[in-house]
């Protein structure tokens, strides 16, 4: 078993953060400061009972472990009240690297250096890193780059949206 | 009476009205679209438009979203009868017997069957909340500001038994999302709280960032890592549609019982569509001894997908009366209500009176262009369920970010979406409920100014919260619901069942 994975730095994470809120909570009226500071201490207590779950007594044990659900026994996803749908011809690929983590990734980047130069010049390429990624097929490619372009285009020309200023831009073209 | 009636006239003519209806019709006619489509489903597809109906008129924006919902539970019966994969979760068990009746050849007899089911199943629920609403306004009128507490905290207290996983993750979850609406200004005094001295985050976290972030992005991360056809062994559409509408005349019953189903569970908050559709197939089987379900027994259709469409007016019943959404499709239309400046909860059987009975109505006349889709336009719909997921990621991913940022002008919203989808990831890896979790964003306002509100009201002391019957029943509810699964086995080894 992992000492430490991802669901430890979860809630690691909802600790410092309840904490920093818990603590800062004593610089509002108390009006300001008693739910944020009441959810704090729950999620506090709440995430060292899972943190630590593989010492507690047995009892307590269950009631942090044991799922308890009405559903039928489905994986939970978002789709309608949390549960994916069986894919009938869908399989994983085998890769170094997931597609998920890529693809997790690649959103940060076009998320960085959109805002710095621009979504519009930032989404063809965002759209065509993706085909490359999965081999697609350059019609599909071509599909899914107009696609794209055409949200944030459109986005500008009918909504104003800045998306074709970045930060570092801004001063060159307007 | 005479409200009720007057506010029923003004829904007529809103919905009829041109620019109105036909936001109506498009939200029928791209939730099928979208309901097609393994891997996308109702919220996926309302979440990403969400952002841009801020530029619609509230009415138009709102029928928009829960048409898409209602056009939706269709959609994804046709993508499970014929290629045995369901569109949502919802239409899961209509593969049970919708698949094998297509491979029969008799493909249009299923989608006849799942579109006239949907459809007078749906009516019926809406007619039902439509003649309840006048008991349900009494009802509603009976809650002050510790029993709306009370119920926000019941209604994340019986997300977390719904949803997968332990009680206590699912309860962190919900924590973890009231804890990030404290982000910004405070409700009652004046304090900006927890912003790190960042202007952007003065007005808070965009709760519409958290939904689209948990909802779409997630969902669209998820769905990278699978690769290859979704289409599973297409079926020709053969068959007739007069047959199926027969049978379905020919099973009044069976739709009135599985419609009740859907609308009971329906409006049970975190319970959604899927666990009525398996109820109401499960009774069916029962019911029905002498038959055999599973290899193309219309009934088998029938029940699923009268529940389904059941359960889109009756999950509205939580979400308009206390703002607790029925499922993750009426949590992003509780969503949009608010960014439409329209607070779910007493009102909305009151001064907005109209604005409900237009919802309902217009789930009344989307039923109906169901029925003539269905009926006439399915073939074409039936291509939709063919379309590689590798267009659909990139385009959801891309919307979504983008529309982020015409809510608020800010760049921050655009991040947030994505840090949402990224914590919805490790959520659902780790059995943290994510309908929890956006409940608690989505009533986190609300709970915490209730729960001020009633402490001053009461002068500092919490006896606000027992001091009517209402309440107490409210806090005997919250217990049982967070106890209950605990102790039942441990009850039922001591009685010996």
């Amino acid at each position: 078993m992992d000492l430490f994975d991802r669901e430890d730095a979860f809630l690691i994470a909802v600790i410092a953060l309840s904490s920093y809120m818990f603590v800062g909570g004593f610089d509002y009226a108390l009006e300001s400061a008693i739910f944020p500071q009441t959810v704090a201490v729950f999620l506090i207590i709440s995430s060292l009972l899972i943190l630590f779950k593989r010492f507690l007594p047995r009892p307590v044990h269950l009631f942090v472990a044991k799922p308890f659900s009405l559903r039928p026994d489905e994986e939970e996803s978002m789709s309608e009240g949390a549960e994916s749908e069986p894919n009938g011809g869908m399989h994983e690929q085998e890769r170094s690297v997931k597609n998920s983590t890529f693809v997790a990734a690649l959103m940060v980047a076009y998320l960085v250096v959109g805002y710095l130069i621009g979504f519009l010049y930032v989404t063809p390429l965002f759209a065509v890193a993706y085909g490359k990624w999965f081999d697609l097929s350059r019609q599909i490619v071509i599909m899914i780059t107009t696609l794209t372009t055409l949200i944030a285009l459109v986005f500008i020309l009918t909504l104003n949206a800045p998306f074709d200023i970045g930060v570092l831009t801004r001063g060159i073209f307007v | 009476m005479s409200a009720i009636v007057d506010a029923l006239l003004q829904a007529g003519e809103i919905i009829f009205k041109p620019d109105v209806f036909i936001w109506l019709v498009l939200g029928v006619l791209f939730g099928i679209s979208v309901g097609c489509i393994p891997g996308v489903g109702p919220v996926i597809g309302m979440s990403a438009v969400l952002p841009l109906t801020f530029f619609l008129e509230p009415i138009s924006a709102i029928l928009f979203l829960i048409n898409i919902y209602s056009g939706a539970m269709f959609g994804a019966a046709i993508a499970a009868i014929l290629i045995n994969t369901p569109g949502a979760p919802a239409a899961a068990a209509t593969t049970f017997d919708g698949y094998p009746m297509a491979k029969q050849g008799k493909a249009m007899d299923a989608l006849s069957i799942a579109a006239s089911s949907s459809a007078l199943a749906g009516f019926f629920s809406v007619v039902f909340l439509i003649a309840a609403s006048p008991l349900l306004i009494e009802f509603v009128l009976l809650f002050g500001s510790p029993e709306y507490f009370l119920i926000a905290i019941l209604g994340l207290s019986l997300i977390t038994i719904i949803a997968r996983g332990p009680i206590l993750k699912g309860l962190i979850a919900g924590g973890l999302g009231l804890l990030l609406t404290t982000i910004g200004f405070a409700p009652i005094k004046p304090d900006v709280r927890y912003t790190f001295d960042i202007l952007m985050l003065s007005d808070g976290v965009s709760f519409i960032a958290a939904l689209i972030g948990v909802f779409a992005i997630t969902e669209m991360i998820k769905l990278s890592n699978k690769q290859g056809g979704i289409a599973n062994d297409a079926i020709e559409v053969s068959g007739t549609v007069a047959e199926g509408v027969k049978t379905v005349l020919s099973n009044k019953l069976l739709i009135l019982k599985s419609a009740l189903i859907g609308i009971g569970i329906g409006a049970i908050p975190g319970a959604g569509a899927t666990i009525s559709t398996f109820v109401s197939y499960s009774e069916a089987v029962r019911s029905n001894p002498d038959e055999t379900f599973g290899d193309g027994n219309s009934r088998g259709i029938v029940s699923t997908e009268a529940a389904n469409n059941a359960t889109v007016g009756s999950s509205l019943i939580p979400t308009l009366s206390f703002g607790i959404p029925g499922g993750g499709a009426a949590a992003v239309l509780l969503a949009a209500l608010i960014m439409h400046g329209i607070r779910p909860g007493p009102d909305m059987f009151d001064a907005n009176l109209f604005i409900t009975y237009s919802i309902f109505l217009s789930l009344l006349v989307g039923n109906i262009v169901i029925i003539v889709v269905g009926l006439t336009l399915v073939t074409k719909f039936s291509y939709i369920t063919q379309v590689d997921t590798n267009i659909i990621i990139p385009v959801v991913i891309v919307l979504s970010i983008l529309s982020m940022y015409l809510i608020r002008d800010n760049w921050f919203d655009m991040f947030t979406v994505v840090l949402f989808g990224f914590i919805g990831i490790v959520m659902l890896e780790h059995d943290y409920s994510v309908i929890a979790f956006v409940l608690g964003i989505i009533l986190g306002g609300i709970a915490e100014e209730n729960l001020i509100r009633s402490i001053q009201l009461s002068d500092g002391y919490v006896d606000a919260f027992y001091g009517t019957a209402l309440s107490i029943l409210l806090l005997i509810a919250i217990v049982l619901v967070l106890i209950g699964p605990i102790v039942a086995p441990w009850v039922q080894r001591k009685v010996g069942l």
